[in-house]
């Protein structure tokens, strides 16, 4: 019996290969001499980073964020050991990939799992409550003794280890176990408690303090004050590249020492902290200046020096990203921010505003901005009657239009109805302003009419410049102020989870923009003829009941239409925009 | 400019035979296209010596430079953002890659000599794909590869590698 159960079990371990199905159609191998043996060191490296993928994996983000998709990383790791045990100088290289950056996974993402479990299920050591061991921390447990017991330098060659949430939460000891023979770690997957400073993960803590001087990510939250203390001494974690504060009770001044004493300083994250106030960027003889950061993350925090913090020329040309969520910084300040930081390509602005947006602010302006979070929504306390945010929204609006944002990509806002106000609320062209159609010919030949000052930004993109001295009835509308770029918005209403997408072109040959309307939309009798698609007055619209007395006008033949958010398939976006 | 990059480069292999080449398929090769800023326009007059690449592994490799002669240059720190790709490889680059180890090895040396990234990257994660799932025993016989290790050797490296194992 017991040999009919092995064999058994043999012939199911057989099965992944069949699964698989690996390209068979490389042959035997060559009687003649080792071929991979000519292969270089690095270039042997690298097939194996390709075995598996993950162990180049070197960002400080968790192991749940930072997994690699449509492969299963278990089976990547078990066929890079099986690298290792190939000859030794295998062993040498595949070790060097292998214990570079480890991370250790609940379970197989590929059919391997079903298997692996029916066999757990008949294995004969299960724990009290006759449940199958826990794998992962039993994983962890073999690395440890590994790391420990090795002599030849695994330990030391280890910079990331990242671990599951329960796997880091259950194995404090073995994490603590591990973190002491390795210096030259810089990220590993801590428990909650550690940045607590919670009783239970004092080892830990100490441990890693003691023992990990190169680390590169730390978080404190509340109730770690005095261990940040000791980070202001300048001596732990000189290195430190990523920070993270959050709900701490503390003093502005040590929190501007513990910050002024790490020079490596490339992101922080602060949020939740009373303290944290407009004094805590100001510049000051006694205290040491804030590091110049690539990436700065505020929210729930009443700061709104940004500004002053900006005014220094090498946070100019550092800061990358920022994100503001509920900070004292109004969006009203956001085209300074703008104008100063020069490289920023990344803002995110969550914001709940009770009044409308003040008259007379200059137009956000910024040649590097590729993604913008533009999240307005109405505070509770605004009257029931007002809508500030919509004033928000106009002011993103004229300023996308007047080209003030070139190079932005990637949109998103809290307004269903976003996309479509990029198409149809540009601004009217002013009495006076430079009309094509009407050059006084006499003076200009057709070709210079093309280099007229006036007319050089839209010729930019116009494919055929001389259409402007035809009488090409499109001619009008090529001059007109617009978008220049294409552009992906994503909105999304107040009750809705999803993110709608939609993507909006600029008006190529004096036609208007569209805004993801992929089927061709028939023009016939819409005014004028030189208005493209569907303009103010000229849509269909049935009036019907709406159930409580009231009418409702709805699109007469919904194909037409400007598809504004979600395109077809997405029901719920379609839905939400007809009943709008 | 675009009748200069129309020219061709005559690339000579180590066995003495002349290939000549569109400069703009020859430049998917970073050795050539830094050699060529670096000498100028009168180096397209001379042949190019490429003394590690014979002639059946050079015209290999320039018929993949022929099909992916208008994909876009890679970025020079191009190394980041392949760390996220994963072992898919193109169906065209895949029949391609179908060949015997012998000429797997010679595209992935050659490539490496040349500086062609992509083309040593779809090498590299064809031979990858070739040890995915397969026992060290397999491994070893799929490359030819001697197993040097003792046995007390072995039984140390499985039990150092023990937490990476499937269970």
């Amino acid at each position: 019996m017991k040999w009919f159960r092995k064999k058994k079990a043999h012939g199911v371990e057989q099965a992944p290969d069949q699964i698989r199905n690996f390209p068979q159609q490389y042959g035997a191998p060559p009687v003649s001499g080792q071929l991979i043996a000519k292969l270089p060191a690095p270039l042997l490296e690298r097939i194996f980073s390709f075995v598996c993928p993950h162990a180049r994996d070197e960002t400080y983000e968790t192991c749940e964020q930072s997994a690699v998709e449509d492969t299963c990383m278990l089976c990547d790791l078990r066929d890079l050991a099986h690298c290792a045990q190939v000859s030794r100088r295998w062993r040498k290289l595949a070790s060097n990939v292998l214990y570079h950056s480890i991370r250790i996974d609940t379970v197989h993402y590929c059919e391997r799992e079903e298997i692996l479990a029916e066999k757990r299920k008949h294995r004969s050591f299960m724990n009290r409550n006759a449940e199958p061991e826990d794998t992962a921390q039993a994983r962890l447990r073999l690395l440890c003794r590994t790391l420990r017991d090795d002599g030849t330098g695994l330990s030391s060659k280890l910079q990331i280890l990242k671990t599951s949430y329960m796997t880091r939460e259950g194995s404090k000891p073995d994490l603590a176990r591990i973190v002491a023979v390795t210096p030259n770690l810089r990220y590993v997957d801590l428990p909650e408690g550690v940045f607590m400073d919670d009783a239970s993960c004092n080892t830990l803590k100490q441990e890693i303090q003691g023992r990990c001087p190169d680390l590169r990510k730390m978080v404190y939250m509340g109730g770690s004050e005095r261990s940040l203390e000791l980070l202001a001494r300048g001596t732990l974690w000189p290195n430190l590249e990523v920070l993270e504060l959050s709900q701490l009770d503390m003093d502005p001044t040590i929190l501007r020492h513990a910050l002024g004493s790490l020079h490596h300083l490339k992101a922080l994250k602060i949020s939740n902290i009373k303290s944290f106030d407009d004094q805590i960027f100001q510049h000051n003889d006694y205290l040491p200046p804030w590091p110049a950061l690539a990436e700065l993350t505020l929210s729930h925090v009443a700061a709104e020096g940004l500004v002053e913090y900006l005014s220094r020329p090498d946070t100019q040309d550092t800061l990358k990203s920022l994100s503001l969520t509920a900070t004292g910084i109004r969006p009203t300040t956001l085209q300074h921010i703008l104008a100063t930081a020069s490289r920023l390509t990344y803002l995110s602005i969550n914001e709940s505003v009770a009044v409308s947006f003040p008259a007379g602010v200059q137009p956000l302006s910024s040649t590097s901005l590729r993604t913008l979070h533009y999240e307005i929504t109405t505070a509770s306390s605004a009257g029931s009657y007002s809508n500030p945010s919509a004033s928000y929204y106009a002011y993103l609006t004229s300023s996308l239009l007047s080209n003030g944002l070139p190079a932005l990509r990637k949109l998103y806002v809290r307004d269903p109805g976003f996309p479509e106000s990029l198409l149809d609320l540009s601004p009217p062209r002013p009495a006076f302003a430079f009309d094509p159609d009407n050059v006084p010919s006499p003076k200009l030949s057709p070709r210079s009419t093309i280099s007229s000052p006036l007319l050089s930004p839209s010729s930019a993109y116009s494919p055929n410049p001389q259409r402007f001295s035809s009488n090409n009835p499109f001619a009008k509308m090529a001059n007109r102020p617009g978008l220049k770029q294409e552009l992906e918005v994503y909105s999304k209403g107040l009750d809705e989870m999803e993110w709608n997408f939609s993507s909006v072109q600029p008006g190529e040959r004096g036609r208007r923009g569209s805004a993801t309307a992929p089927r061709p939309v028939s023009s016939y009798g819409l005014g004028d003829g030189s208005r493209g698609s569907w303009a103010g007055g000229s849509r269909k619209s049935v009036i019907v009941g709406n159930g409580f007395g009231g009418f409702l006008a709805i699109p007469a033949d919904d194909e037409g239409r400007p598809r504004s958010s979600a395109g077809e398939g997405k029901k719920r976006g379609s839905q939400y925009d007809i009943w709008r | 400019m675009s009748t200069e990059k129309a020219s061709t480069i005559t690339l000579t292999s180590n066995d003495g035979v002349s290939i000549e080449v569109d400069r703009q398929v020859a430049e998917r090769s970073m050795l050539i296209k830094n050699m060529m800023e670096d000498l100028g326009e009168g180096a397209t007059a001379t042949a190019v010596p490429i003394p590690n690449v014979n002639e059946s592994v050079l015209k290999k490799v320039i018929e993949w430079c022929e099909h992916h002669k208008n994909d876009p240059q890679p970025a020079q720190d191009d190394d980041s953002d392949s760390r996220k790709k994963t072992t898919d490889i193109e169906e065209w680059d895949q029949k391609f890659m179908q060949v015997d180890q012998e000429m797997l090895f010679e595209i992935i040396l050659a490539s490496n000599y040349l500086d062609i990234k992509p083309l040593l990257d779809v090498g590299c994660k064809t031979v990858a794909n070739m040890i995915k799932g397969k026992s060290p025993e397999e491994i070893r016989k799929t490359f030819n590869i001697t197993n040097d290790f003792t046995p007390e050797e072995e039984e140390q490296i499985r039990r150092e590698n023990e937490w990476a194992e499937d269970r």
